[in-house]
């Protein structure tokens, strides 16, 4: 059957075109669509990922509800009604105990390595250029195995903040904005105590735009000093082993301590919604080009089947079965279904390699000034199988009246 | 020996029903050429489409080989087809995108006996004078030589059962009288049963023997040899 059904095929070569031109586009704009925003993902994924902890561990945030305060006022078995009931914010600015989170951070063979760090929010001035920053306190030799911020160097070396005191390295549109340039010195200013002047050595430039216009890294001590809380830190930046294991022991350590514990993805929980967002919009669009496809297929064969109706009658009479029939002209709109999806994946494929050359440039890029396109296998795995799927739904109807239709009401019916 | 037998078989269509055959009982003997004559609505493609399994009677039984049709199962059934009966119709049928000699060996693909079947494809399609023109798609032929590569396919299996619907019935006089030497050609050298459901009382003449139905019923039978 699959002889004739390629016969078939061959003998309406326009038709055949057509419908499989609506299966190539099909799968050729998934692969492309997906490619693209995939790509981007990937990308910033991976900075989420590699840029920042996989777990950070930082001081407690609570707001002050109704009944907050009441233990600290009044006995258990009282009963408390405010006249103006507390309300606000209550900020941990330091972690509490930060020897014992070491140490059990020490003991967990899933973590890879972790760095203390003193973040906090200061104001860096040139002359009369100033700009808000973090001010990310660290040692350098662990915060390098946290985060792959060394790797982003393009000035200095990321290592250079420890060797004598004072020294920072700033994102390389921070040094932009400050009119500075590496070794000239800028005052860094906590907002309640005197400026303290500070050596820029060296820079960095992720690509990330609020990274690098507004983050500044130092060294601890340097830090502390700033914000007068020497041997303090205030969050814990954590890399493990397995990155997909960071929700679950985010989530563990969270329930035995007061500090607010959060995985890569919990913090950044809003910007990934947005991804969902974007599945939903290419799922929807490739869908739709796909029924597009699939009603092309539908319609061409169940003309086909209406056409071939004295040929349905003969082929029953020589002994095909119902199932035959119904094979003859489902492997028809499968046919098309396969090579549409290969000629598709081949030509996403090739636009991709081509997109991936097109130089744009602006931060949302990366850095690297041209398009990120992903080429994950999943991507034309899925576009091949909805091809498939989209053909077989479409052929499998006409395919079904055809294997119903028996010879002798076609005989009869004069045709 | 009997072939097929009909017993009492009765058809009717529609609703209300309307009766076209009326308790039909004959036998169709091993090597017979039987035509089926009578008027438009007689009832005799109906008979014959009964008699070779495409239809069902509403009453009645129909044996072939001694075995009862409505009892085979569909797989039986399309296999006994396959390998016993050849139709051939009053409009060839052919597939268009086919060759002549691929149309005549796709009953054979069924069961993918094809290639053993080539040679005899071959041979049948020059015996009928189509030699020259294996390759050719239908739409390239002639209508008689279109209807000589239907009768070719419905003889590629070697069937024991030839069933013929006005298989002249789109022909000039020479092309049907050449369809009619061919069967007649089969039936007496390869002793292949042909029931033939004709209009023209000449071909009837040169069957050998005639059922004549009139409103559903046979009304005579006439041995001719």
């Amino acid at each position: 059957m699959l002889f004739l059904a390629i016969r078939h095929l061959l003998s309406r070569k326009r038709q055949t075109a057509l419908t499989l031109l609506g299966i190539v586009l099909g799968a050729t704009a998934y692969v492309v669509i997906s490619g693209m925003m995939l790509g981007f993902r990937e990308f910033l994924v991976d900075q989420l990922i590699n840029n920042d902890a996989h777990i950070r561990i930082s001081a407690r945030e609570d707001r002050i509800e109704e009944h907050s305060l009441d233990r600290h006022f009044f006995q258990a078995s009282e009963q408390v009604i405010w006249s103006v009931a507390p309300y606000g914010r209550k900020i941990d600015e330091w972690i509490e105990n930060p020897q014992g989170w070491y140490r059990r951070i020490e003991e967990d063979p899933r973590v890879e390595a972790y760095s203390q760090q003193v973040t906090s929010q200061v104001m860096l001035r040139r002359g009369n250029a100033s700009v808000s920053g973090k001010l990310v306190g660290s040692d350098p030799r662990r915060q390098a195995r946290v985060t792959n911020i060394a790797s982003y160097m393009v000035e200095g070396r990321f290592s250079d903040i420890a060797n004598g005191g004072n020294r920072i390295i700033v994102g390389a549109d921070l040094l932009q904005t400050l009119g500075a340039k590496v070794y000239d010195s800028v005052l860094v200013s906590n907002g309640r105590d005197a400026p303290v002047p500070f050596k820029i050595v060296g820079v960095f430039k992720t690509g990330i735009r609020p990274l690098d216009e507004g983050t500044v890294y130092g060294a601890i001590a340097d830090a502390q000093r700033i914000n007068s809380t020497p041997s303090q830190v205030n969050e814990i930046a954590v890399r493990l082993k397995d990155v997909s294991l960071a929700r679950q022991i985010a989530t563990d350590w969270a329930a035995i301590s007061r500090e607010r514990v959060q995985s890569w993805d919990q913090a950044s929980a809003n910007f990934l919604a947005v991804f969902k967002m974007q599945d939903a919009i290419r799922y929807l669009m490739t869908v739709s080009i796909l029924l597009v496809a699939g009603f092309g297929i539908y319609n061409i064969l169940n003309m086909v089947v209406t056409q071939k109706r004295r040929e349905i009658a003969i082929l029953r009479s020589m002994g095909y079965t119902a199932g035959d029939v119904l094979f003859l002209f489902f492997i028809q709109g499968m046919t098309l279904g396969a090579l549409g999806g290969v000629v598709g994946l081949g030509l996403g494929y090739g636009i991709s390699r081509f997109l991936e050359t097109l130089k744009i440039a602006g931060p949302a890029m990366g850095g690297k000034g041209a398009m990120m396109v992903s080429f994950n296998p999943e991507i034309y795995l899925f576009a091949f199988v909805l091809a498939l799927f989209a053909s077989a739904v479409a052929s499998v109807l006409p395919a079904r009246v055809a294997g119903r239709l028996t010879p002798i009401d076609i005989i009869r019916s004069g045709e | 020996m009997t072939m097929i037998q009909l017993n009492e078989v009765s058809k009717s269509f529609g609703n209300p029903p309307t009766q076209v055959l009326h308790g039909i009982s004959n036998e169709i003997r091993d090597g017979e050429f039987v035509a089926l004559t009578g008027r438009s609505g007689s009832g005799k493609s109906t008979l014959l489409y009964i008699a070779s399994s495409l239809d069902a009677a509403t009453t009645g039984t129909v044996k072939i080989d001694g075995e009862e049709i409505s009892r085979m199962n569909e797989d039986e059934l399309h296999e006994f087809r396959n390998r016993n009966m050849g139709f051939i119709f009053q409009f060839h049928y052919l597939l268009p995108e086919l060759s002549a000699l691929e149309n005549v060996l796709f009953p054979a693909r069924k069961y993918r006996v094809h290639p053993q079947k080539k040679d005899e494809a071959e041979s049948l399609l020059e015996d009928f004078g189509l030699g020259g023109k294996l390759g050719r798609l239908p739409g390239q032929l002639s209508g008689g030589e279109q209807q000589r590569v239907a009768i070719a396919r419905a003889l590629i299996m070697s069937p024991k059962y030839i069933f013929a619907d006005e298989p002249t019935g789109n022909l000039d006089s020479i092309n049907g009288e050449t369809v009619m030497r061919i069967l007649q050609q089969i039936n007496s050298k390869k002793g292949t049963t042909i029931v033939m459901v004709t209009h023209d009382p000449d071909f009837a003449q040169l069957a050998s023997r005639r059922v004549h139905l009139a409103d559903g019923k046979v009304v005579s039978h006439e041995d001719v040899l």
